[in-house]
């Protein structure tokens, strides 16, 4: 194979991934941005303003936590926050649409905590998480 | 005499303070260490791999016990942290082979939540497996084999390495490293690039690397592509002159470029990879060291693989069914002044069976079907009169384990 066939090939071939991926995932391109949150009482406070329309995730950042914390909060089910770092290795996961990587070895988690792949083998710790009509309140004690 | 007392002393202090706050932590604790910024940890870890495989042309079986791998880290604040990898391959360590390594020695240096740096004996984002090499994350015996003899996986160098990720683009990744060069003189015919990597050992600096990788995560689809652009004469001045080659930080480069992707849905894995090496210099290399250096190297692979207990109830185990075709050729290009050899473009096809009875372990069976072009009779020197001929198809029977904590 000549090199000057090989790159088209290869680069032919990376444009239709990354083209059936873009079309597979559409409607879930929007960004993620950060929640700097405040604690009051081992509870973070994440008020139920800080969610745009349409947006069910948000990344929380607070004092509290070494690791930032995925608050999913979708209609018709329970809010939850899972805490963002590998059960494999402690390294600070890194959130998408569809869930939570690893970059360190590959771990893969799901918007439950659940491993999808490992090396993690286990699920990613969670927080109970209230709300009153204003906030989400992510306990961190009694987990 | 006071002095050396009150060092004692200072000395007996520090380690007791350490051996208080240091503390080995379970995985579960680890956890826990999550939510105190200011609690410190250590991690110990690990992994390995053995394998029996039987060679249908030779009629032999070979037990090996492949790598056994320690990994130890260290937080020492909520920005810095430690990572390293041991290696022992094979064993134990003779004149006749084995080995022992690091495979990475890094500190960490955490900028913000989303950027941090590498320091140290790293692994560069290059490839599915360089990062990723635990055992228990693929598929057959073997590491595949694209990623051992064209990028050579575990490549790791000295270096330093800017890693980030996007919070306006979900999923978006990258790196950029900074890393020691290759040794030009280990570039040759049926090695490729592999045993001109340093691996932290004495390297020379003079001549250096770069590499950027691109990796994206969205929905079940993992997107990546690297390059790696690196001088490999790092001579010096008067050296280079008598060996007619390039020297510099880029002198004589090595390119390499690389491309894979992932799609993971409902049990089924698709692996997809492709991958080119350029050594715009070989003719040079070949004058210098008459090694038959290859101008270029390529090699690609895809595997299907399917989870057998997707949906059932048993959530923690896996037993995967897999097929994954290979091709390389390690000098699919050569310059004027070397010699082609067919016996290095290579097929492989592997199929086979990976079972989890629980995350961190697995039993592997696979059958690996092996093809390569005819050899070049005229590097065959003095051959001998009763040499059995040549065999280009070979089969592999392998069963083995790995394990991972």
């Amino acid at each position: 194979m000549k090199r000057r066939d090989f790159i088209k090939t290869g680069c032919l071939a990376c444009a239709a991934m990354a083209a059936g991926s873009s079309l597979a995932s559409l409607q879930s391109c929007s960004p993620m941005p950060v929640y700097k949150a405040t604690v009051d009482q081992h509870q973070i406070i994440v008020p139920k303003t800080a969610f745009l329309e349409g947006e069910t995730m948000k990344v929380v950042r607070s004092s509290a936590t070494l690791y930032d914390i995925l608050l999913v909060a979708k209609p018709n089910e329970e809010p939850r926050a899972l805490l963002m770092s590998c059960t494999h290795f402690s390294n600070a996961l890194v959130p998408n649409t569809n869930g939570l990587n690893c970059n360190l070895h590959g771990s893969q988690f799901d918007l439950q905590g659940a491993v999808i792949n490992g090396p993690a083998s286990k699920a990613l710790k969670k927080f109970t998480v209230s709300t009153n009509e204003q906030n989400y309140l992510i306990n961190l004690k009694n987990n | 005499m006071k002095g050396r007392l009150v060092l004692a002393v200072f000395l007996l202090s520090n380690i007791l303070c350490y051996s208080v706050k240091a503390q080995i932590l379970t995985r579960e604790d680890s956890l826990n260490a999550g939510l105190d910024p200011n609690h410190r940890n250590v991690i110990l870890a690990g992994y390995g791999e053995a394998k029996v495989s039987v060679d249908q042309n030779l009629k032999t079986a070979n037990a090996n016990l492949t790598r056994s791998v320690l990994f130890v880290g260290y937080r020492f604040t909520p920005k810095i942290t430690f990572f390293s990898e041991m290696e022992l391959e094979d064993a134990r360590v003779s004149a006749t082979g084995g080995g022992i390594s690091m495979e990475q020695c890094v500190l960490k240096f955490d900028l913000n939540h989303s950027n941090y740096l590498l320091a140290g004996l790293m692994i560069p984002r290059i490839g599915l497996l360089n990062e990723n090499h635990l055992p228990i994350t693929f598929n057959g015996n073997d590491r595949h084999f694209v990623e051992q003899m064209i990028i050579p996986a575990t490549w790791r160098e000295m270096g330093v390495g800017y890693y980030g990720s996007s919070s306006s683009l979900p999923g978006l990744n990258w790196s950029v490293a900074l890393l020691n060069g290759l040794n030009a003189s280990r570039i040759g015919f049926g090695q490729g690039i592999r045993d001109a990597r340093f691996g932290g050992r004495d390297a020379t600096a003079s001549n250096v690397a770069l590499t950027a990788a691109l990796l994206y995560y969205r929905g079940g689809f993992r997107l990546q592509a690297s390059g790696y652009y690196g001088g490999s004469a790092g001579f010096t001045q008067r050296e280079a002159d008598s060996l007619r080659l390039n020297s510099g930080l880029f002198g004589t480069p090595v390119a390499l470029t690389e491309a894979n992707m992932q799609f993971r849905h409902n049990g089924f894995v698709l692996k997809a990879l492709a991958t080119y090496v350029y050594i715009s210099q070989a003719q040079k290399l070949n004058a210098a060291f008459a090694s038959n250096a290859p101008q270029v190297m390529y090699g690609y692979y895809a595997e299907l693989g399917y989870n057998l207990l997707q949906g059932t109830r048993h959530k923690d185990k896996q037993c995967n069914i897999f097929t994954r075709y290979e091709r390389l050729d390690m000098l699919a290009a050569v310059p004027e002044n070397g010699i082609d050899n067919d016996i290095l473009n290579q097929q492989y096809l592997i199929t086979g069976i990976t079972y989890l009875p629980i995350r961190n372990v697995a039993i592997k069976f696979d059958w690996t079907h092996k093809v390569t072009g005819e050899p070049n009779p005229a590097m065959i020197f003095n051959p001998s009169p009763n040499a059995p001929p040549y065999l280009r198809v070979n089969n592999f029977y392998q069963m083995g384990m790995a394990y991972s904590f």
